[in-house]
């Protein structure tokens, strides 16, 4: 995919500033260490993401930028400010949002007996600002806010192409069009940062595509910066300006897609201990080519 | 191009809403001047039964406003009562003569008027909402339950045993009741306890005025943060809904109509005692809110109908027939003989809780959502939870569980 190739070498030649960066996370759930010190940062305007096998500790370091999980230690830093403090309290969840940090789930999340236009209507709800005596008053204000909420809604809806369900029941969209109203829903509070935990999960190939192209699109199309976190390495080899993979809750492995993929390091966590050799004797010179036939596949779609 | 057809979507939108709502308000507004009517019909008819459709009407008020707490944000509230107590003994406190307060000159001349003194408890039951709230919406689901459990027992026991301020058993009466209003003419607008054309006019246009709050309060952000707070509250969390404080809203809110009807009945009924008060009052009108359906408010008038006027009227009406028919059924073949023994002398009055449990289990049978369930609950109930791939487990799971004691 050009937009990959293009958008990398910007990452590398301007010093960008960070949006997020964590410094030494760590999450321990008892006697397991699920995060591991991880330190990362995250370019304004990039797509990041995060990869590793099952188990990794992928979406417990993601729950810890979302204020879902108190970190064990470690900081987090949003716009060069610690929104969470080494081993102080952690930022709630709903306070994360505030900031200009949306999110999406693993196993979707919406809420699934209200329409989809009311979806991403109370995804907008810190954008707005009526409260309950204005409300009950229906002061001009209110009425305008709510127009121009709604406005907003189609707009978010015509953007991922589901205007024409706004009034459909969340659960009775396709599996496909509900990971689409999870990314509308998080891009109504207007967040600077998106964090999209397996956007792809579920999907068939096809969707996968689709939704891989689309993901790639809104960061050209808006101002956000996208943190991912996929176990798929095609879906994230041709869209990712930046890749860090973690294994057993340690990051082994920091850069670009094609740094990453050549990593034995890499190898070895996904295909297991001696394969890197294996895979460098097969290949002779180029490990990228065999290693990842699907990714470049995926690349010329 | 593209954003003027969304514009155009939007109107469009909007203006469908707009219908639906004024057709909606126009059908309340028609059947308000119907039941406006019933004190004409009731007397022309020589029913009597005024008297039993005030209290009804009260509840209906109880049910409204429960129906915010329990309904729309989905915390199951069984020390409703607590708040009526609370807005009850307010307009005591503040307007009898009897009143240790009034007494010792602490309320100012224009609290001790009822409208006044209605609009304090109002408020003062909200904020009573806000202090026994934040504590306990910690809490979730079946622990919530219990703690409202126990407050609706604390309650009205404070107010027996705190006799030093609320006389105890024996209650405050002499409660003010409205300023008797002059009409041109000499005629004029007087609501002794015999007036009960005022009073059932009275009730019904602050029935109609919750109604009209309630329902606009649902459509709105604040409406629109209790559903998703039902749903999902983890996810709502994440989408910079603050669920405590969304959760203490809809308490403090849902307190203050049961504070607003419990200063009414104090001005009606003229006195106040920790008897009237009692836990299954809480239930019954949870049992109106569930019956009806719950979170539509148009089911929870239906439901509050229902069970109330069984309550009020039904129960006793319907025992004469009983007794008629047991009478009737004297010398027949042995079981239907003893049968009939019973029925010629049982009240019905008596098994009203027996008939209220019977209703709520076939309806928890055959409509779960209610008789007239929310569009929501409907969808609810629909289930096809298998194709929305949604771990239960995590769906119910509350964000205080996930995160430990930060909130």
């Amino acid at each position: 995919m050009q937009a990959g190739a293009t958008a990398a070498p910007t990452v590398a030649g301007h010093a960008q500033d960070v949006v997020l960066e964590t410094r030494g996370l760590t999450q321990q759930f008892g006697g397991l260490v699920a995060v591991d010190g991880v330190d990362l940062k995250i370019n304004r305007g990039s797509i990041t993401s995060v990869i590793g096998p099952n188990g990794a500790g992928k979406t417990t370091f993601f729950n810890m930028i979302a204020g879902i999980y108190r970190p064990t230690r470690g900081e987090i830093l949003f716009n060069g400010e610690v929104i969470v403090k080494d081993s102080g309290r952690s930022m709630s969840a709903h306070k994360v949002a505030n900031i200009g940090i949306a999110r999406t789930f693993q196993n979707i999340r919406l809420f699934a007996n209200v329409s989809t236009i009311d979806n991403v209507l109370m995804g907008m709800h810190i954008r707005l600002t009526s409260g309950p005596v204005g409300a009950m008053l229906r002061t001009k204000s209110v009425r305008e806010e709510e127009f121009r909420a709604r406005e907003r809604a189609y707009e978010l809806l015509d953007y991922v192409g589901l205007s024409n369900q706004a009034r459909t029941t969340a659960k009775n969209l396709s599996y496909g069009d509900q990971r689409r109203l999870e990314i509308a829903r998080a891009l109504a509070s207007d967040p600077k940062l998106l964090l999209l935990d397996e956007p792809t999960a579920g999907m068939n190939p096809r969707e996968t595509v689709t939704l891989t192209r689309f993901i790639d699109s809104m960061r050209r199309d808006l101002d956000v910066t996208i943190l991912l976190i996929e176990h798929d390495m095609k879906v994230v080899m041709g869209i990712s300006d930046h890749v860090a993979v973690l294994d057993h809750g340690v990051k082994i492995a920091d850069g670009t897609p094609d740094e990453v993929r050549a990593n034995p390091q890499v190898i070895e966590a996904y295909l297991g201990a001696g394969s890197a050799d294996v895979v460098a004797r097969l290949s002779g010179q180029s490990i990228d080519g065999t290693t990842n036939p699907d990714g470049g596949a995926t690349a010329h779609e | 191009m593209a954003v003027s057809t969304v514009q155009a979507r939007t109107q469009a939108y909007f203006d469908e809403h707009t219908k639906e709502n004024n057709e909606r308000l126009r059908k309340v507004l028609i059947g308000a001047a119907i039941v406006a009517l019933y004190p004409l019909l009731d007397s022309a008819l020589g029913l009597n039964l005024l008297g039993s459709w005030i209290p009804i009407m009260m509840y209906l008020i109880l049910a409204l406003g429960l129906n915010i707490v329990v309904g729309y944000a989905g915390l199951l509230d069984l020390g409703y009562v607590a708040f009526y107590v609370i807005g009850a003994y307010a307009q005591a406190f503040l307007t009898s003569p009897n009143s240790v307060f009034v007494q010792k000159g602490w309320v100012p001349g224009f609290l001790q008027n009822f409208w006044t003194a209605m609009l304090f408890s109002w408020i003062l039951a909200a904020i009573f909402g806000v202090i026994i709230g934040s504590p306990t919406l910690r809490l979730r689901g079946d622990y919530l339950a219990i703690v409202t459990l126990g407050l609706g027992e604390i309650v009205p026991d404070f107010f027996t045993n705190a006799s030093g301020i609320t006389r105890g058993p024996q209650g405050i009466g002499q409660i003010a009741k409205p300023p008797t209003i002059p009409l041109p003419g000499g005629n004029q607008i007087s609501f002794n306890t015999t007036d009960q054309w005022q009073w059932f006019w009275l009730i019904l246009t602050v029935a109609l005025l919750s109604l009209f709050m309630i329902t606009r309060l649902y459509d709105s952000r604040m409406g629109r943060a209790w559903q998703a707070i039902r749903e999902d509250e983890i996810a709502a969390a994440s989408m910079g809904i603050n669920p405590l404080r969304t959760k203490l809203w809809a308490f403090a809110l849902g307190a203050s109509f049961s504070g607003f009807a419990g200063s009414i009945y104090a001005g009606y009924v003229q006195v106040v005692y920790p008897d009237q008060f009692q836990f299954s009052l809480s239930i019954i009108i949870l049992a109106m809110v569930i019956l009806g359906g719950i979170g539509n408010i148009y089911g929870v008038i239906a439901g509050a109908l229902i069970i109330g006027s069984f309550d009020r009227i039904l129960a006793v009406k319907l025992t004469t027939p009983l007794n008629w028919l047991g009478r009737q059924m004297e010398g027949w073949p042995e079981p239907l003989g003893s049968i009939g023994e019973f029925f010629a002398k049982h009240s019905l009055t008596s098994d009203r809780f027996l008939i209220f449990g019977l209703a709520l289990v076939l309806i928890m049978i055959l409509r779960p959502g209610g008789l007239f369930p929310s569009r929501q609950r409907a969808e609810e109930m629909k289930g096809d939870d298998d194709d929305f791939d949604f771990d239960a487990d995590q769906s119910n799971q509350s964000l205080s569980d996930v995160q430990g004691k930060e909130v």
